[in-house]
């Protein structure tokens, strides 16, 4: 830390460039430049070097001219490799936290106490869905932990409500919510909490499912949070058209839409084995009416993962996306499962051609030119 | 496929590329999108405003600009500032590097997710006082970004905001629970631009809070990208549930991190913290270094 207030010192009493600018600049971190980033291969090796060490290992001019044109050969190349799909049509194993609908991530923390200390005492946080739309319900689950292990979940009270961040807080009442165990001594509770059931009917946004707890003879608090759709700004019908298109099998999702915007729809796609293997996401303007989203399986995806038809599309979710407004969403009824399967086609009907686009030219006129450039530079020193 | 086929396979389009000349007027430009921030605002709009880092004349990389946010609001009621900048500085032949601290990670995030593919009008780069740019003529889609290096990303959440720990409780605070979070954006979709992590250690404080290593603010499941949360530290390091392995490889008990994104820095001396401290100082400080040496 002193060597960076150093640094910092001489910085401003530079006009143009700081002297420990060069310190800086032979400090930093060098990605190889050789390393792939695709998913099922490791990516690029971390840069870092300590600024308290940089000097001992004779960073200059040129090892700085090095790491350079690693870096601009690593954002080429790796541009190169992961574009060769579009953006709508991922290799489902790119999508970690998403191979299935409705992810929310678990949290495991300390009970909350009103006066902020800390015991031992931990909730683990579990539900299946973060949005819900209409009359569905969320499952939400507590488990409770000491240091001894599992222990008993009381809960002495439990509401949702409003939080106190919205407009609309302290304007709807707050709605008892039933937890319930599998027995005595349980260390976890359920509930299903139906945001239409409690109350929140005609409320769009976050509700709050507050729980005082007494776990092992400590008392405190936790949260869940679920976003709320009272009504569907769309509906997809279930109808989609199939077409096979320059070498690709695109899906056109029929919807009913009645806010028109920009819709969000994505899922999944599983081939005749079970296997998933592609994530489709259509991102773009509806009108209001009859619709159609339109989603891609792109062939040169279908070809490299060997993925055989019929495809099935599972797990597909959709929402109305809002700009510069909270909530950001308006949720679509989506559907868990097997949504539709496609026609039987030989592997031939599908292009290895990589994905075209202005937007993938625009980057890769520029990359290149980075590497050029770098390459210059390096070539340049004496 | 290995690394020699992919170069033969994408030569061509490599070598087309090289034909083309570069455009005089190029500029490349240095965003830097702040986090959350419950002291004095920052100047929303005001892209030479860089109280939130430290002195504005300290080098942060080339032509460097502040996105200055409200710092407390929810991440889609504030993203459009994020997108102004992005739509001055980095359309048309203008191109850009990104640094994001913590909320900004997840307001990068955010924007590309949801709009990266979007149609942008090409602005001039000229911006008025409210941030946005004048129309330079034409449309494209989505922005010029190079890479984007992330000190201590938030794009994870904290368990701080899950327990309500902090003094103030902004709306932000609701956005940066573990569980919320995550699922504002998908997090793999950076148009498949690499965010570069940048994970400080030097926590203490909140250790009983934050899952794993923590700089105090926010944990490794989330500095390092990792796309499900648990406790994650640095080597050698006991009673964690995995490793955070450098790179964009699985931890050690093999949970994936979010595609595109890398670990550049982990903070095996546990010395960054995650506070600027109104000197550039913390994770930024190596952040910063960074875009000095490679933002040119």
């Amino acid at each position: 830390m002193g060597l960076l207030l150093f640094w910092q010192r001489d910085r401003l009493s530079s006009p143009r460039r700081a002297p420990s600018e060069d310190e800086l600049l032979a400090a930093a971190p060098a990605r190889a430049a050789g390393d792939t980033p695709a998913r099922s291969q490791d990516g690029p090796k971390p840069r870092w070097v300590d600024p308290k060490t940089a000097g001992e290992d004779g960073a200059g001019a040129r090892e700085l001219a090095e790491k350079r044109l690693e870096r601009a050969r690593h954002t080429l190349e790796g541009y190169l490799q992961a574009t060769r799909y579009p953006p709508g049509a991922r290799p489902l194993s790119e999508k970690p936290d998403l191979q299935k609908a409705h992810s929310v991530a678990k949290s495991t923390q300390p009970l909350a106490r009103s006066d902020k200390k800390l015991t031992d005492a931990r909730v683990t946080l579990e539900q299946d869905r973060l949005y819900l739309v209409g009359d569905e319900a969320a499952r939400l689950e507590v488990s409770c932990t000491t240091s001894e292990g599992p222990a008993r979940c009381e809960v002495l009270h439990a509401d949702a409500r409003v939080p106190e961040t919205m407009p609309q807080a302290g304007k709807l009442p707050a709605a008892p919510v039933v937890f319930t165990d599998e027995g005595a001594g349980s260390s976890s509770v359920t509930t299903l909490f139906a945001p239409a059931k409690e109350g929140f009917g005609g409320y769009h946004g976050p509700i709050a499912v507050n729980l005082d707890l007494r776990i092992d003879g400590e008392q405190g608090g936790a949260r869940f949070d679920v976003v709320y759709t009272p009504a569907p700004p769309a509906r997809l019908t279930g109808d989609v058209r199939e077409v096979l298109e320059d070498g690709s099998l695109c899906l056109y999702l029929r919807l009913a839409v009645d806010k028109p915007g920009r819709y969000v729809v994505v899922g999944r796609v599983d081939d005749a084995d079970g296997d998933g293997f592609a994530y489709l996401e259509h991102n773009d303007p509806l009108s209001a009416g009859a619709q159609e989203a339109k989603m891609c399986i792109f062939g040169k995806l279908v070809l490299d993962e060997q993925a055989k038809s019929p495809f099935v599309l599972r797990d597909v979710e959709a929402y109305l996306l809002k700009e510069d407004t909270y909530p950001d969403r308006e949720l679509v009824p989506g559907r868990d499962g097997p949504f539709y399967t496609t026609k039987a086609y030989a592997q031939s009907v599908f292009s290895d051609a990589e994905w075209q686009s202005e937007e993938r030219d625009r980057h890769v006129k520029e990359f290149t030119k980075d590497v050029k450039e770098a390459e210059g530079a390096l070539e340049a020193l004496p | 496929m290995s690394r020699a086929s992919l170069l033969l396979a994408f030569t061509p389009l490599a070598a087309a590329a090289l034909l083309v000349a570069p455009d005089a007027s190029a500029t490349n430009f240095s965003l830097w999108i702040h986090g959350r921030n419950t002291g004095t605002a920052t100047k929303a709009g005001n892209y030479t405003d860089f109280s939130y880092w430290g002195s504005s004349g300290t080098s942060a990389g080339v032509n460097k600009k502040a996105v200055n946010w409200d710092g407390k609001s929810r991440i889609s009621e504030q993203n459009y500032r994020i997108r102004d900048a992005l739509d001055c500085y980095c359309t048309g032949s203008n191109w850009c590097y990104i640094a994001a601290h913590s909320a900004g990670d997840a307001q990068i995030g955010y924007a590309m997710a949801h709009f990266g593919g979007s149609s942008r009008s090409i602005k001039n780069a000229t911006p008025a006082s409210n941030g946005t740019c004048g129309n330079a003529g034409g449309t494209q889609t989505g922005w010029n970004i190079k890479w984007v290096n992330v000190a201590s990303g938030a794009g994870g959440g904290s368990e701080l905001a899950n327990i309500g720990a902090w003094a103030v409780s902004d709306a932000l605070t609701d956005d940066l629970k573990t569980a919320t979070m995550r699922g504002l954006y998908d997090h793999n979709q950076t148009r498949s631009k690499w965010f570069y992590m940048f994970a400080g250690a030097k926590g203490t404080l909140y250790s009983g809070t934050l899952a794993g290593q923590d700089d105090e603010a926010v944990g490794y499941h989330s500095t390092g990208g990792v796309s499900v949360t648990g406790g994650f530290c640095n080597p050698g390091d006991l009673l964690c549930d995995g490793t955070l392995t450098t790179g964009s490889g699985t931890t050690s008990n093999g949970k994936a991190k979010w595609s595109f994104h890398s670990v550049d820095l982990r903070d095996d001396a546990e010395q960054y913290n995650h506070y600027a401290n109104g000197a550039w100082a913390g994770i930024i400080a190596p952040v910063r270094a960074d875009m000095v040496a490679n933002a040119l």
